[in-house]
């Protein structure tokens, strides 16, 4: 940990300062015009309201984006987890050189810029005659956040000791038992983490998505198509919502890591 | 009481290889039912290999593991009756400790209230019961240990295989903790296998020990044989400070052989010294004197072996006070006598000249 | 040391054929969906199109097209300039930032990370929107400036061209330039730091001979990042790039769109590949001859 001398904290804060105004410029103006109506050029300060929030709820195009998201999101994380754990035990119990080149290619689409991994996917698709649907989302996302959940999860599998597998073999527990009483407990402060990052990737995950979309829309498609026509104010509603969800769910994500990593 | 020792565990010719590299050359072992046997030996000797072939985490390469005379060299390591402490303990850190020593019944199926009555019972024998909510990771390290002996004891093993479990504790708690294994193997009769390289922790707590070096078994004898009668200078070196003398093998007498040397003409008595036996065929050999076998001055009157010597230093070691003496015969060769240390003090001073005796029962020959 | 190994050593006949058909399963989903479509990719980058159809013959005329034609390696090459001035802004302000966070205590330390990571999860169009909003002739920025009188004309070279793109790029990409610096700031050694001091070190040199060098590894690996996720944006330029900021993502996407020629798409896509492969591959070995920790 770093000591800094009062001149340097003041410089830093400074930064750090403009910085954070800079970051969170966009995520104010955006929850600002939730509760307040921009008419005639011109801030309405008078028009504080939750009619934004109150049509959101009416608006099912949003609504059925939004569910899509989830959906796809829930489907993608399941699979990234248990691909993930599944090849970080396979990586940890192989000896081939081969196991390398298995790495690389699990982080080769998070690696990529999202570009190539979508249109890659997509030529793919195309080659093979596999229409574009949720289902080709669902793949193009898994690819993605496999790479974060084999990560996480092999990171902490390599800290178990090998000494608790042996001792539980040794005390008669059979491999199933070992794996469910043993490995899977303190494997889940990184299955959690891996489940939070990867669904927060995965929800609001662009590039990939445009390039792989189907018909039904997930939330960023429908933005996207929006932008042509012009924003809805429930829009900003919406992402107030998620703003304030993601932000609950990133300080449950810490006190989750950091409950269980004391052990 | 005294009925022929029942063989537990027999390792017949194992042998380990590891890429290419031997780790067991070839052992043969017989652990006797309700013994505590400790497997002596430096760093790679072999002698946690053994200890993990025993217990099913370690192949050999050849040979075979015998339990009551049933090879079970193929019994996967959940299938065998023994259960092993490890050197790190493994404690399992996301549960607490009744869990942890309830383990073993549980996997197998057994009910929760009997569970519960077990773990406590186990934990009154390590005296731990109070802690029997706690996780491991708020208990220190002896009482880590101690969990894990009950996790281990709680199965009712035909064996606990110890892999050097004190190697982490303070001096002190080393040797209580050596005390009460000792006390708890009696009680309960359980066999131990207990795997070291402090010779000391050996000769304190084992009935029998095996002495090991680079994947081979030196010797296997009780703590006095080892130390009275070690099968080589390996073992004789092993043990504690000796005197060990070149020699050639002389005359043969009345319960005795002469054997000569720079240092003079000594005498070794005949009985149950396989190492002279084979000395005497042809081998090359030392003569073993313990440093408190010699008695100085008139205290070593009487004594078949004599010779003189200068006194070079003294030092009070506690209990012993130790001689560092010069032949007069040989000057370059140093000879250690330990004498019981006196408030007094000892009757010498360096630079002195002394006679000093030992007598043909306290000589053993080992092979070089 | 690992943990499912245990009787490994000294192979049973039973687990042999259990491990390949682990192995078969394991490589099968990395194979078929990475492997394969990026094989398949490149494939399509050696395709050309005639008259609309896609025409499965091998042939270099894209590659060719690339390197002769007069709009594509101009934009390529003012793209990745581009591109690295997003890297180098996102690390001059994510490195004082992660310094910062690196010296707090405790809680404090992994709120204000969060408090840092949180813009992260605002949904990526509507942000980019958002800074449209802040930066336009009629946006919050120039009305802020005009009301304190800074300026009397609203500023118009903010938006809709390649500043526009770079700005808003850094704003998005900063917190990942700033993590892994954060994480590399991290790792040193508190006893290295109170050693340089202990030595007689001011907290200069301090930072210039101890801290700076064994950071640097995290700040090349958060700049490579930003790098590469820039180079890959279409979205961006097409909503605050207007008609001058035009980058090559642009130009990949829209062959995948309008111009429809997929293989045209996929040899610049491949290009660009290149490039970011060969910025990974290089920054790497650049990491790598410093000192690990």
């Amino acid at each position: 940990m770093i000591r800094l001398s009062t001149t340097a904290l003041a410089i830093l804060g400074l930064i750090a300062g403009f910085v954070l105004l800079v970051l969170y410029g966009p995520l104010l103006v955006a929850i600002f015009f939730s509760f307040f109506k921009f008419e005639n050029n011109a801030v309405q300060w008078d028009s504080f309201s939750f009619d934004a929030y109150r049509s959101l709820i009416h608006d099912e195009g949003i609504i059925d984006a939004v569910l899509n998201t989830l959906l796809v999101g829930g489907v993608a994380v399941c699979l990234a987890l248990v691909l993930g754990t599944a090849l970080a035990f396979y990586y940890n119990s192989s000896r081939s050189r081969l196991r390398e080149v298995l790495q690389l290619l699990i982080f080769l689409p998070f690696l990529m810029p999202p570009i190539i991994t979508g249109l890659s996917l997509l030529v793919f698709f195309r080659e093979t005659d596999i229409p574009r649907s949720l289902v080709t989302v669902v793949i193009g996302h898994t690819v993605f956040v496999l790479a974060l959940a084999y990560r996480i999860i092999l990171a902490r599998l390599q800290t178990l000791r090998s000494s608790l597998v042996e001792a539980s073999l040794d005390l008669g527990a059979s491999r199933w038992q070992t794996f469910r009483y043993v490995l899977a407990p303190s494997l889940m402060s990184a299955l959690g983490a891996s489940a939070i990052l990867a669904f927060a990737l995965s929800f609001d995950e662009t590039l990939i998505t445009l390039l792989v979309t189907g018909t039904k829309s997930t939330l960023p498609m429908r933005l996207w198509a929006m932008m042509r026509m012009g924003f809805t104010p429930d829009i900003n509603a919406l992402v107030t919502i998620i703003l304030a969800g993601s932000t609950g769910l990133s300080l449950l994500a810490i006190r989750f890591v950091g409950v269980t990593s004391r052990r | 009481m005294d009925e022929a020792p029942k063989t537990l565990i027999e390792l017949r010719q194992v042998a380990k290889s590891y890429s290419g590299v031997e780790v067991l050359h070839d052992v043969d072992l017989m652990l006797r039912d309700g013994e505590f046997m400790t497997v002596l030996g430096p760093s790679g000797s072999g002698k946690t290999t053994i200890l993990r072939i025993i217990g099913g985490l370690v192949r050999p390469t050849s040979g075979a593991v015998l339990l009551d005379g049933t090879d079970i060299s193929a019994m996967p390591i959940n299938r065998r009756p023994f259960n092993t402490v490890f050197q790190d303990y493994a404690l399992f850190p996301h549960m607490t400790v009744e869990a942890n020593v309830g383990y073993g019944l549980k996997v197998r199926g057994e009910q929760k209230a009997r569970i519960r009555e077990r773990v406590i019972e186990t934990l009154r024998l390590v005296a731990l019961e109070e802690y029997a909510a706690r996780y491991p990771s708020q208990l220190s390290g002896g009482q880590q240990q101690r969990v894990a002996l009950a996790r281990a004891l709680i199965c009712e093993p035909r064996l606990i295989l110890l892999d050097e479990p004190l190697g982490a504790l303070d001096a002190e708690l080393r040797r209580q903790m050596q005390r009460f294994l000792k006390r708890l193997q009696k009680e309960i009769r359980t066999t131990f296998l207990f795997v070291t390289h402090d010779q000391e922790e050996a000769v304190t707590i084992a009935d029998r020990i095996c002495v090991m070096n680079n994947g081979q078994i030196e010797q296997i004898g009780s703590p006095e044989e080892v130390y009275y009668r070690p099968a080589n200078e390996y073992v004789a070196r092993f043990f504690g400070d000796n005197n060990l003398i070149d020699i050639a093998i002389g005359s043969l007498g009345n319960g005795y052989r002469e054997v000569t040397s720079k240092l003079g003409t000594f005498r070794c008595a005949i009985g149950n010294r396989p190492g002279l036996a084979e000395v005497t065929a042809g081998r090359p050999g030392k003569l073993l004197v313990r440093p408190e076998a010699i008695a100085i001055g008139s205290a070593g009157d009487g004594a078949q072996n004599r010779l003189r010597v200068r006194v070079e230093d003294m030092s009070f070691v506690g209990p012993v006070s130790q001689v560092l003496a010069r032949p007069l015969a040989e000057p370059e060769r140093a000879l250690m006598i330990k004498l019981a240390s006196r408030a007094s003090g000892i009757p010498l001073a360096v630079g002195d000249e002394a006679e000093v005796g030992f007598s043909a029962e306290e000589c053993h020959v080992v092979t070089t | 040391m690992t943990a499912v190994r245990v009787a490994a050593r000294g192979e049973d006949e039973r687990h042999v054929g259990y491990r390949l058909v682990i192995t078969l399963l394991a490589y099968a989903l990395p194979v078929v969906f990475i492997l394969l479509p990026l094989i398949l990719f490149l494939i399509q980058s050696f395709y050309y199109v005639d008259h609309g159809d896609i025409v499965r013959e091998l042939t270099l005329r894209n590659y060719e097209r690339f390197f002769t034609g007069r709009a594509f390696l101009p934009v390529f090459i003012k793209t990745c300039w581009l591109c690295l001035g997003v890297a180098a802004i996102t690390v001059l302000f994510g490195y004082p930032v992660a310094y910062l966070l690196a010296s707090l205590e405790g809680r404090r330390k992994y709120v204000m990370m969060v408090i840092f990571v949180i813009p992260l999860m605002m949904s990526y169009i509507i942000k980019i929107y958002a800074i449209r909003a802040i930066l336009g002739g009629n946006g919050f920025l120039n009305r802020i400036l005009l009301f304190f009188g800074i300026i009397d004309q609203p500023l118009t070279f903010l938006i809709f061209n390649l500043q526009a793109v770079l700005l808003t790029l850094s704003v998005i990409l900063l917190p990942f330039a700033m993590l892994p610096i954060f994480i590399a700031l991290e790792r040193i050694p508190r006893s290295l730091i109170d050693a340089s001091f202990d030595l007689g070190a001011s907290s200069f040199q301090t930072f210039r001979d101890v801290i700076w060098p064994l950071s640097l590894q995290g700040t090349i690996v958060g700049a490579t990042f930003t790098f590469v996720l820039a180079l890959g944006d279409f979205i961006t330029p097409q909503m605050v790039g207007g008609t001058s900021g035009f980058t090559f993502g642009r130009i990949i996407y829209s062959q995948f769109g309008f111009a429809f020629n997929w293989p045209f798409g996929a040899a610049l896509s491949v290009i660009l590949l290149a490039v970011v492969l060969v910025a990974i591959v290089g920054t790497g070995l650049l990491a790598r001859t410093r000192h690990q920790l």
